[in-house]
């Protein structure tokens, strides 16, 4: 589904990513987990070709990546920034139209079910709506990758509550894979199948939720704090 | 098809702004020009001299038009990339905004003009000398590379832009600048040496296109004796010169789209 | 609010103990459906395929039966709830008894102990 061979990721001054390799399957909610500055968002924006590695290649179903593996990725920014003129209707309705995989009935589901007003502002929302807004946006599409970099960050806990829910409702495993950024281990811990710990660049571990319970007897808070020892 | 006009609503929207700010500009401009002309007993003269002034200043207004929409894009790369429209679609939604927006301040001014030229007495005169058909060929000649100067300035900045972007992540905001700056006046430099060539000429110098003819109303019996020579690149364009820089700014757009593509970095 | 899972036992695992508790409680009735797989994920805030794993083990544990189009419907074999019940109650009675003796605990002092805390709570339910 989604393979990282040997990628090498150099920017001005600094290296994010030392030759990794990743591959992910459709069906499962993986976690990338790491500090600060420890290469996360880099894959996953590699992965949505809006950077381009050094060194390796990236594919999606086998296609190497470009901006324009758009069709098949949905992406979901750290950053919060939208067109501040729309309305929350009028930006769904603006995505709408740029992805032909936009199912219009599910995000009217998942505004609901986000309590977001059609009518507001997109600049006039606030930080949680906002982030509210950005879920719809990328689970809206019925596509075969979701990436989502850091969509709890910065919430405070009923919206990160709900925005848990909204990921279990809305998310079809049968179809997709969703990878998601995180230093919140502990609110998406039941929420993920596999998590994938980054340290300075390099894969420091991957493990199955349950398997890591079963083997090593911790959960993954435990067993970052083991890594980053 | 439906995705790009969607998108092109959109930067029309995200242009707003500027095309408002052109607008108030405008009328700020030729009001001024007015209210001082009429209260210093010059009627309206000085207002459609403004007016008349402003039109070919529009062939700046594309690039800054672009600056504008690219700079708003900035912070939201993320979002303008991430779709699977190909760079030239997302470019060009930009570019025809631009052009719309355009289109709306250069037809006010002409509106002034020509309102002016008809009820202004103090420009009967010309009529002495131009008729109507002779001023409507020479405007509508003018627009026309207001146009096309307008395009080629614009996609000339959004090839540095690109090329400037692609480099910054590599190397740095100061060098991509400078290489960036440094590529256009090498770029500049080639196309004038080449202009000087002999097989540029050969290239290029096909269907003249004489001023005199357009002003004189595209009037054919305009004849030169054979003998008297008035130099060429003065008084007369060549159809070929248009389709030979149309080919460059076409490359130039193309790589920029496969640029952003493939090279740009959110 | 998503439910909090403590940290040392797998999530599935959890949730079968959970379930088997809410069956033990009389919630779920022998032939009761199951709230489907993404339902109980939403409930519970947890991924739909640990919910699946879950509803397997339930099923490899014959307490659960899922019939084909329907979904899954607690068992209404009551032989298997009568050893599920027992073999709940044998299992805490162990960890209870463990942790006593970690403790030094003799046998006979366990045993009179839990007397003793009965008959309080017995005393003090029928006041």
């Amino acid at each position: 589904m989604i393979t990282l061979d040997h990628v090498t990721k150099r920017y001005l001054k600094t290296t994010a990513l030392r030759g990794i390799n990743l591959h992910l399957e459709t069906g499962k909610i993986y976690g990338l987990i790491g500090s600060n500055g420890s290469g996360k968002s880099t894959t996953l924006k590699l992965i949505a070709g809006l950077i381009q590695p050094t060194k390796g290649t990236i594919k999606v179903e086998d296609i190497p990546v470009d901006r324009r593996i758009a069709s098949k990725v949905s992406y979901l920014s750290e950053l919060d920034e939208y067109y501040g003129f729309y309305t929350v209707q009028q930006t769904i309705d603006f995505f709408g139209s740029q992805f032909p995989d936009f199912n219009h009935e599910k995000a009217e589901d998942i505004r609901q079910f986000m309590k977001l007003d059609s009518e507001s502002k997109v600049k006039h929302l606030s930080k949680g709506n906002r982030g509210r807004l950005k879920i719809l946006l990328t689970l809206a599409r019925e596509v075969p990758v979701i990436l989502m970099d850091e969509p709890l960050s910065g919430l405070d806990p009923m919206v990160r509550d709900s925005i848990v829910k909204g990921l279990i409702s809305f998310i079809d495993l049968e179809h997709q894979v969703v990878i998601i950024t995180t230093h919140e281990i502990k609110e998406v811990e039941t929420l993920l199948d596999e998590v994938i710990a980054i340290k300075d660049g390099e894969i420091a571990g991957q493990y199955n939720v349950d398997d890591l319970r079963i083997e090593q007897n911790m959960n993954i808070v435990e067993w970052m704090t083991r890594i980053y020892e | 098809m439906d995705a790009w006009w969607h998108l092109f609503k959109k930067e029309f929207r995200l242009g707003m702004p500027a095309m408002l700010f052109t607008i108030i500009a405008f009328v700020v401009i030729v009001g001024l020009a007015g209210y001082f002309g009429i209260k210093h007993g010059q009627g309206t003269e000085p207002a459609i001299i403004a007016a008349l002034i402003l039109i070919p200043i529009h062939v700046f207004y594309l690039i800054c038009y672009m600056f504008d929409s690219l700079q708003k894009e900035r912070k939201k790369l993320h979002l303008w990339l991430h779709n699977p429209l190909p760079g030239y679609s997302l470019l060009l939604a930009k570019l025809v905004s631009g052009l719309m927006a355009m289109t709306i301040t250069l037809f006010l001014c002409c509106v002034v003009v020509f309102i002016g030229l008809n009820f202004q007495n103090d420009f009967r005169e010309i009529f002495d000398v131009f008729t109507w058909p002779n001023i409507i060929s020479t405007g509508l000649f003018s627009l026309i590379n207001i146009y096309l100067l307008a395009l080629d300035f614009c996609i000339w900045f959004i090839f540095l832009w690109v090329i400037y972007r692609m480099l910054s992540r590599r190397l740095g905001g100061l060098i991509s600048f400078i290489i960036s700056l440094a590529l256009f006046c090498l770029l500049v430099y080639l196309e004038n040496l080449l202009a000087k060539t002999h097989v540029y000429d050969v290239l290029t110098h096909w269907g003249r296109i004489s001023i005199v003819d357009i002003v004189s109303g595209f009037n054919f019996n305009f004849s030169l004796d054979p003998g008297s020579h008035i130099p060429a690149d003065t008084t007369a364009f060549y159809l070929g010169s248009y389709v030979f820089e149309a080919i460059i700014v076409i490359i130039l757009f193309l790589i920029s789209s496969w640029i952003l593509d493939k090279k740009i970095e959110v | 609010m998503t439910e909090i899972f403590d940290s040392s036992t797998p999530i599935y695992l959890q949730l079968v103990e959970r379930i088997n508790r809410q069956i033990l409680r009389g919630e779920l009735k022998p032939g009761d459906k199951l709230p489907s797989v993404r339902e109980m994920g939403i409930q519970s805030g947890v991924n739909p395929n640990t919910v699946q794993r879950t509803y397997r083990e339930l099923e490899g544990m014959k307490i659960v039966e899922s019939k084909r189009g329907q979904g899954t419907f607690v068992t209404e074999n009551q032989k298997i709830l009568q050893d599920m019940r027992e073999q709940l109650k044998q299992e805490e009675i162990s960890h209870f008894v463990e942790s006593m003796k970690a403790m030094g605990y003799s046998e006979s002092e366990i045993v009179n102990g839990l007397e003793v805390f009965l008959s309080q709570i017995e005393g003090s339910e029928s006041e």
